[in-house]
């Protein structure tokens, strides 16, 4: 046996200490530019030493914060069936947030709609994966900027019934989505006890926090709700190309945003993370199809649990535009990366392409299926004489057919149950009508939007909630517009 | 008789204090400054675009050679004249409102600025009325606007229709850019041009500039 060879890990503790350090070195001399007045005052008010818009740490505030955010915790859902548990080993899965086209599988792309988002709402309501909505799984174009974070939490809240992410777009829109919650979770009181939403929170890397961002992750703390604090480092753009320095100025942004959130309340439920790639050097576009943007996300899974914290990470990543030999490996190599490095959330799951520009829905059910492989693939074996089971085994012999035995009836539907892809003899596949994969999943997703029943929800609180979002439409449109 | 090719060569390699080299010798042999910025300086970055077109030089390399181009510009402009020897094309380039990215913006700033243009970068989270006030002030022919964020694309219609409101519309060209911009977009919005790249966007700015 070789322990080196059992040692998955990419980095070592040594290696971590020293990209801590480093971080905190980053965080003391450099600090983090917090570009927000209300925000700054925190700081200022809770001791920390500022120079302008920038805040510097000390390891010792940071690692008081990393110390009081939960190791694990719970998000409701409205189905208490589907609440999840983030932190406790099984990943939670959530699909595309913020694309803005529609992949169609004839390769072209065009502007998501609201149709479309409803087709998507009801995938996520007839999956068997452990996950949440993303809120703006496609942005509906037709909708008006202002108020379409309330159209779609509206349709998020009231098609589903697992957990729902909400929009951090800016304070205002999360407290939007905040109070819609409140009319769900029996207000807003009863929502600080338990999460039932979480936000995702995105420095401007390098180094600073934008105010809508900084102001959102403020709402998410006050409100006791957790905040998916994730950057997006590019390699050689808005990070060096070293990965441990990469690590190590991404860690510092998190570990800022991390004190934060802590200062505002203590205890509030954070995950800690970081989807980042190497910038591609021909175009400067984003490269997510990159074996850095694997190690990154390994580095950022192995620092969530030296901290130990619940980590964002991966996702069905791709930069192709359409459902082809590249957009399944990249997928599958990320995703596959993402859980095996023990990612608990993981944003953009399920159909992404271009990269994060575009959703499939046939690629959505192709990542599921994904999903649910690797998910398979990590099942504990337990070696015991019943599984062992060398009774049959003797009885059997050499040229003996397991096949009309009893344990084969009694077992083989515990064996992985395929939903797509091919099986078949080329001939009987020819004959059936060559359907490639995207073909069966294009026919799977139809079936599932059929198969597609609406959640049971109160009336009256469907009545409310619909009443509050007109009303705060009126109010957001009466609103003198921002130039 | 001035060897343009050494110093298009130089640019070529990234080698700024081999260009700075030529660029004072050629000086010292009396090559007026607007032969040297022409048919050495953007010349080279010229074939810099096409390489980076091609995909034989990175953009690290590209900047690295911009920037080798922007410190001989410097020793060159107190002999250029007023217009600074530039093709006269004032460019004026920001992120729009409410995003604050702006290193993709940049790189087509610089890369505008090598092909000879006079670029006014404003920076990020950009207002309409600043670009509008901007036009004014820096009587530009090409606007240049960028988004990252899905969010903020609508901002960039904004923008359009300001300048439009303004009655500055017949006065400019509008280039859009940024990753979540598609040419459908562009037309959409009433744009003149979008690029996908830094380097066909300085393309398309030069052409309007022409």
């Amino acid at each position: 046996m070789n322990p080196q060879k059992l040692n998955h890990n990419t980095f070592t503790v040594q290696d971590l200490d020293r990209i801590h350090d480093a971080s905190m070195e980053i965080l003391a001399k450099q600090g983090v530019i917090m570009d927000s007045e209300s925000v700054l005052d925190l700081f200022k008010n809770n001791g920390f030493k500022t120079d302008g818009s920038k805040v510097f740490f000390t390891e010792k505030q940071v690692l008081s914060a990393v110390e009081s955010a939960p190791e694990s915790f719970e998000i409701r859902a409205r189905n208490p069936e589907k609440n999840l548990d983030l932190g406790k080993g099984i990943p939670v899965f959530c699909g595309t947030g913020g694309e803005i086209y529609i992949a169609e599988k004839d390769m072209t792309q065009r502007q998501g709609t609201m149709a479309d988002y409803e087709k998507i709402a009801k995938l996520v309501q007839t999956s068997s994966i452990n996950q949440m909505t993303a809120h703006e799984s496609v942005h509906p174009h037709e909708l008006k900027a202002a108020t379409s974070h309330l159209d779609m939490m509206l349709k998020d809240l009231t098609l589903c019934d697992v957990a729902a992410t909400s929009s951090t777009q800016d304070a205002h829109c999360l407290q939007d989505c905040l109070d819609m919650l409140a009319i769900v979770f029996g207000g807003i009181d009863e929502l600080a006890k338990t999460p039932a939403t979480l936000g995702i929170i995105s420095p401007l890397s390098p180094l600073q926090y934008a105010p809508d961002q900084a102001d959102a992750l403020v709402v998410l703390a006050q409100n006791r709700q957790p905040a998916a604090i994730t950057n997006m480092l590019l390699l050689g753009s808005s990070a060096p190309v070293s990965i441990p320095g990469a690590l190590a100025l991404g860690n510092a942004e998190l570990l800022a945003g991390i004190v934060l959130s802590q200062i505002v309340r203590q205890g509030t439920p954070v995950i800690y993370g970081s989807t980042s790639c190497p910038l591609y050097m021909k175009n400067g576009a984003s490269c997510l199809g990159s074996p850095e943007t694997l190690i990154m996300s390994k580095g950022i899974a192995q620092l969530a649990a030296y901290y130990t914290l619940p980590c964002r990470t991966g996702g069905g990543l791709s930069d192709a535009h359409v459902l082809d030999g590249q957009a399944m490996a990249e997928s599958a190599l990320n995703l596959n990366n993402a859980i095996n490095s023990g990612a608990d959330y993981i944003l953009h799951s399920f159909g992404m392409l271009s990269s994060y520009l575009a959703t499939s829905l046939e690629k959505w059910v192709m990542d599921e299926e994904i999903c649910r492989y690797i998910l398979a693939s990590r099942q504990k074996i337990e070696v015991t004489p019943e599984t062992l089971d060398l009774e049959t085994i003797l009885s059997m012999g050499a040229q003996g057919n397991y096949l009309t035995h009893p344990s084969t009836f009694q077992n083989f539907r515990s064996l992985f149950q395929h939903q797509l892809g091919n099986r078949d003899s080329h001939m009987v596949w020819s004959k059936n009508g060559s359907k490639d994969i995207v073909e069966q999943a294009s026919a799977l997703l139809e079936k599932r939007i059929e198969a597609y029943e609406q959640p049971q929800m109160d009336e009256g609180m469907a009545q409310e909630l619909t009443a509050w979002v007109e009303r705060r439409k009126n109010e957001i449109n009466a609103e003198p517009k921002i130039a | 008789m001035t060897d343009f090719n050494a110093m298009t060569e130089a640019l070529v390699s990234c080698d700024a204090a081999k260009l700075t080299e030529l660029v004072n010798a050629a000086l010292a042999a009396d090559v007026p400054a607007t032969d040297i910025l022409n048919q050495g300086l953007i010349a080279g970055m010229d074939i810099v675009g096409e390489k980076m077109e091609s995909g034989d030089m990175f953009i690290p390399e590209v900047l690295m050679a911009a920037q080798a181009m922007g410190g001989c510009v410097e020793i060159l402009k107190p002999m250029l004249g007023d217009d600074g020897g530039a093709s006269g094309a004032s460019v004026i380039i920001g992120t729009v409102k409410g995003d604050l990215h702006d290193i993709g913006k940049n790189l087509v700033a610089m890369m505008m600025e090598s092909a000879g243009l006079d670029v006014h970068n404003l920076g990020v989270d950009i207002a309409p009325e600043s670009f509008v006030e901007e036009i004014k002030k820096k009587n530009a022919q090409i606007v240049c606007l960028s988004a990252l964020l899905t969010t903020t694309m609508p901002a960039m219609k904004q923008t359009v229709d300001a300048i439009v409101e303004a009655g500055l519309r017949e006065q400019v060209k509008i280039m859009v850019g940024g990753a979540p911009v598609t040419q459908a977009f562009a037309d959409e919005i009433g744009a003149d041009g979008f690029s996908a790249d830094a380097g066909s966007a300085s393309k398309m700015a030069k052409s309007f500039a022409n």
